[in-house]
């Protein structure tokens, strides 16, 4: 009873939050029948057994040309079901009546059609998978604060879903890749202010079916940016001009078969971003902020991972296959305590594009099972690179606009027993711990300050360079790994 | 199924303004006629695509062989003075460039690769494509102030309102500005107003910007292919395709069009502008402001690897965006003072030539 009432309230405020007499005011239109005023924050649209394409509007009743909505509504649900043998769509286009319907085109914004929203859920499997939506929000996909957990949109097909605040409310699409007509994704378009909210498709039945989501982007560089996660088989272009999950937050965007770009980039840029920051750091002196600055926390894919990953910071990057893309972590300003982090990179195939983790970063790991051939600066650290194929990397770990004298290379492998691994590229670095290669080194090492441990392979073909004349203890211990 | 990728030769450019590198084709016609429609109600632009004066616009959108002077002159400077609104994302590799020895510490700059010159440029934001325009007005000097106004005025570049959707850029070029973001009338009339398509000195609006009342056949270059469905895929008795959208790696798996150069599709506008359709969408001027007073920067022309062409429909501009946003499908062409080849009389006369030579 408390539960209920407790719901009863939530509809009431969300109802009446725009204007003092919305309440009547949300209205929806099946068809070309007369518009129904529910009279509730929450109701039902019960379509019956669907057996023709239909369109269902949903707006604001009282909207003034010109003016924007002022009123919102809370649990929309779409009873009905897909009568047999029927292969009908029903259209969701919330918006603003006085906007032609249209779905053929997802990067058409069409008005807003209400202030707030709280769920809008089609609730048999059959019709939600022939379902598709436009949602335009003036304000806040807000979900069910009550039962945060579950899903708040359930369609088949989110074709633009548009807020010029938050969406807080998950998001869940059924429909396969296509399968509503036009080629487009189950997920084709999702805007926001910032983004808290989950987004996630249905799981895939077998390989060749598809679910993916094609666009998300989160505009307010001022917001909280990403802090849900994205899920799909294929994930498009993710772009925020906030961050992507905080330090408390992991966010996890998982592209099951392909990522094609993550990128959390401030309109300033990633460089006018470093000069505003180490600006505002050294005369102030503030603590480093993580939480005000773009990051691509953790991205993974079963498949590749191609494009751009572009952030402040990173925790995890994984693909079954090959890494491709240029990853960058370069916002962050060179501060000594404040390092760009790059967390590890772990490819079931290579690791090919650029990484650049800039003068003051640190690369935990590049673990690859086929070649690396990333060009790798990576000033402060790297601590480990190792690939069961080849390293053809030219990888530089020096750092010299700073008043530290080096950077350092923990420890490099190429090859395993079973398997011939070369070392070729070029290395330099301010510390080398052990290198090893199950094959031939043939390229050019330059250690400014130390090599602490052994340099192992069958041959050697370019010479190792140690800066510092004073460390020839190390030296020598490389001497007797080449001789052994 | 053996699919053929006929060698795509690179545009010869012969019209190039030697301040910008550009190659213009210069817009007559003075005062023509507006798009009248046809009657859709979701055709949102009845009666624009008139423009009373002349005026130049670039034959391609921006090219790799455009944008790398003005990333290098934005980025190869010292740390303390790097140029606002323009971010270094993604990796200049993605569009035809390679790194090379910057000249100031700190600095990045980039260089053509060999064969790259065309290839387009995408991840480009309004603002950005603005800043192009106020350095070349500028003469591409390197002077901060070059890149800060001139056509577009940095300092009104902003946000405001609740979650900042409302930005205060200024609508419309400066005053005396010699290059500029097409706006969305001028952009139509190049892309579709033909000053004889009923005969000469009888002009008339083609629905689709490859001078044809006929949708584009979309695809890689010198491929035939299926027409009507998505991914589009190849098909021997098919059309050779047209534009570079509404194909990916999934119908073409070997293919990427990403890096199809512009100029590569045998078709063009009535006045010689290639690319319209396909490549990268293109920022116009052009504002569409919403009931809550959000306003975006509308685009138009379709785009690579998206299943969508309505907006190369002449009644149908594409979507809009904030004009920070520099997604991979945004690019743009450029607008002038500065003459140009061609007159509305030859624009057909124009596009022969330029077939004729592409087949040399």
């Amino acid at each position: 009873m408390t539960n209920k009432l407790v719901r009863w309230a939530l509809a009431a405020i969300t109802a009446m939050c725009g204007c003092a007499s919305a309440r009547a005011q949300v209205a929806y239109q099946i068809g070309t029948s007369t518009p129904v005023q529910p009279g509730t924050a929450d109701f039902t649209i019960d379509l019956g057994s669907v057996d023709a394409n239909t369109t269902i509007r949903i707006f604001d009743a009282g909207q003034v040309t010109g003016q924007p909505p002022t009123v919102s509504a809370g649990r929309i649900t779409i009873a009905g079901s897909l009568a047999s043998g029927s292969s009908a769509i029903v259209s969701i286009f919330l918006a603003s009546q006085f906007d032609p319907e249209s779905f053929v085109d997802p990067t058409d914004q069409p008005d807003r059609g209400l202030v707030n929203l709280s769920t809008l859920t089609v609730t048999d499997p059959l019709l939600r998978d022939r379902t598709r939506a436009i949602i335009s929000l003036a304000g806040n996909l807000t979900g069910d604060p009550l039962d945060p957990a579950n899903d708040h949109v359930v369609v088949g097909q989110v074709f633009r879903l548009d807020a010029a605040g938050t969406v807080t409310g998950n998001i869940f699409a059924g429909a396969l890749d296509g399968s509503l007509g036009g080629g487009f994704q189950s997920v084709e378009f999702l805007r926001a202010a910032s983004l808290s909210g989950n987004v996630r498709v249905a799981d895939a039945v077998v390989s060749t079916d598809l679910r993916s989501i094609r666009t998300v982007r989160v505009f307010d560089q001022a917001g909280t940016g990403i802090r849900g996660s994205i899920r799909a088989d294929r994930i498009g272009t993710v772009w925020t001009a906030g961050p992507i999950g905080t330090q408390e937050e992991l966010v996890t965007i998982e592209g099951f078969k392909s990522i094609g770009e993550v990128r959390a980039v401030n309109e300033t840029g990633s460089m006018e971003l470093d000069r505003d920051f180490f600006v505002a750091a050294t005369v102030s002196g503030p603590p480093f902020d993580f939480e005000n600055l773009p990051r691509a926390e953790r991205i993974k894919t079963l498949g590749n991972i191609a494009g751009t990953i572009d952030g402040s910071h990173w925790e995890f990057i994984e693909a079954g296959g090959d890494i491709s893309a240029t990853v960058r972590s370069l916002n962050v300003g060179r501060l000594v305590d404040a390092i760009p982090a790059g967390g590890g990179m772990f490819a079931g195939g290579s690791i090919t594009g650029i990484v650049d983790v800039g003068d003051a970063g640190l690369v935990v790991a590049m673990v690859a099972g086929g070649d690396i051939t990333s060009p790798v600066i990576s000033g402060h650290m790297l601590l480990s690179i190792r690939a069961s194929g080849s390293i053809s990397s030219q990888i530089n770990t020096i750092f010299p606009l700073s008043d530290l004298p080096f950077g350092s290379l923990g420890a490099l492998e190429a090859g395993s027993v079973n398997s011939t691994g070369n070392i070729t590229g070029s290395i330099t670095t301010g510390d080398c711990g052990r290198s090893t290669a199950f094959g031939h080194i043939d390229a050019p090492i330059y250690i400014e300050v130390v090599l602490s441990d052994r340099i192992v392979a069958t041959s050697m073909r370019e010479p190792i360079v140690i800066g510092r004349t004073s460390w020839g203890v190390n030296r020598r211990s490389a001497a007797l790994a080449l001789d052994s | 199924m053996a699919i053929v990728l006929l060698a795509v030769t690179p545009v010869t450019r012969a019209d190039i303004d030697p301040v910008s590198g550009i190659d213009f084709v210069r817009i007559g016609a003075v005062g023509n006629a507006a798009w009248p429609g046809r009657g859709d109600p979701t055709d949102n632009t009845v009666g624009r695509g008139s423009v009373a004066y002349e005026y130049s616009i670039s034959r391609f959108e921006v090219t790799t062989a455009d944008w790398v002077p003005f990333f290098n002159a934005v980025f190869d400077r010292p740390a303390n003075d790097r140029i606002p609104f323009v971010p270094l994302a993604p990796e200049p590799s993605y569009w035809g460039a390679q790194s090379v020895t910057p000249t100031h510490p700190g600095g990045q700059r980039w260089a053509v690769r060999p064969g790259q010159e065309m290839r387009p440029v995408g991840d480009i934001s309004w603002r950005m494509a603005a800043i192009f325009c106020n350095w070349n007005h500028h003469g591409r000097a390197l002077n901060r102030e070059a890149f800060l106004s001139g056509a577009y005025d940095t300092a009104t570049f902003g946000f405001t309102g609740p979650n900042n959707i409302t930005f205060t850029d200024q609508a419309t070029r400066s005053p005396g500005a010699r290059y500029w973001i097409p706006s969305l009338d001028e952009w139509m009339k190049a892309a579709h107003y033909d000053p004889n398509k009923n005969g000469l000195g009888q002009g008339g609006w083609w629905n689709y910007s490859t001078t044809s009342d006929t949708v584009p056949v979309y695809g890689p270059p010198g491929v035939r292919v299926t027409t009507g469905v998505f991914p589009v895929v190849a098909d021997p008795s098919g059309p050779l395709a047209q534009a570079n959208a509404l194909w990916n790696t999934d119908g073409f798996p070997n293919l990427n069009p990403f890096s199809v150069p512009l100029g590569a599709y045998s078709v063009t506008s009535p006045w010689g502008l290639y690319d319209t359709a396909g490549a990268t969408t293109e920022w116009t001027e052009e504002i569409r402001t919403l009931s809550t007073g959000e306003k975006f920067r509308r685009v138009e022309g379709s785009f690579w690897s998206f299943p969508v062409s309505a907006s190369d429909f002449v009644g149908r501009t594409g979507g809009g965006e904030f004009p920070n946003v520099p997604t991979y499908e945004f690019g743009f062409r450029v607008a002038s003072s500065i003459p140009g080849s061609g007159t509305a009389a030859l624009a057909i006369g124009c596009v022969l030539h330029l077939g004729c030579r592409r087949k040399r």
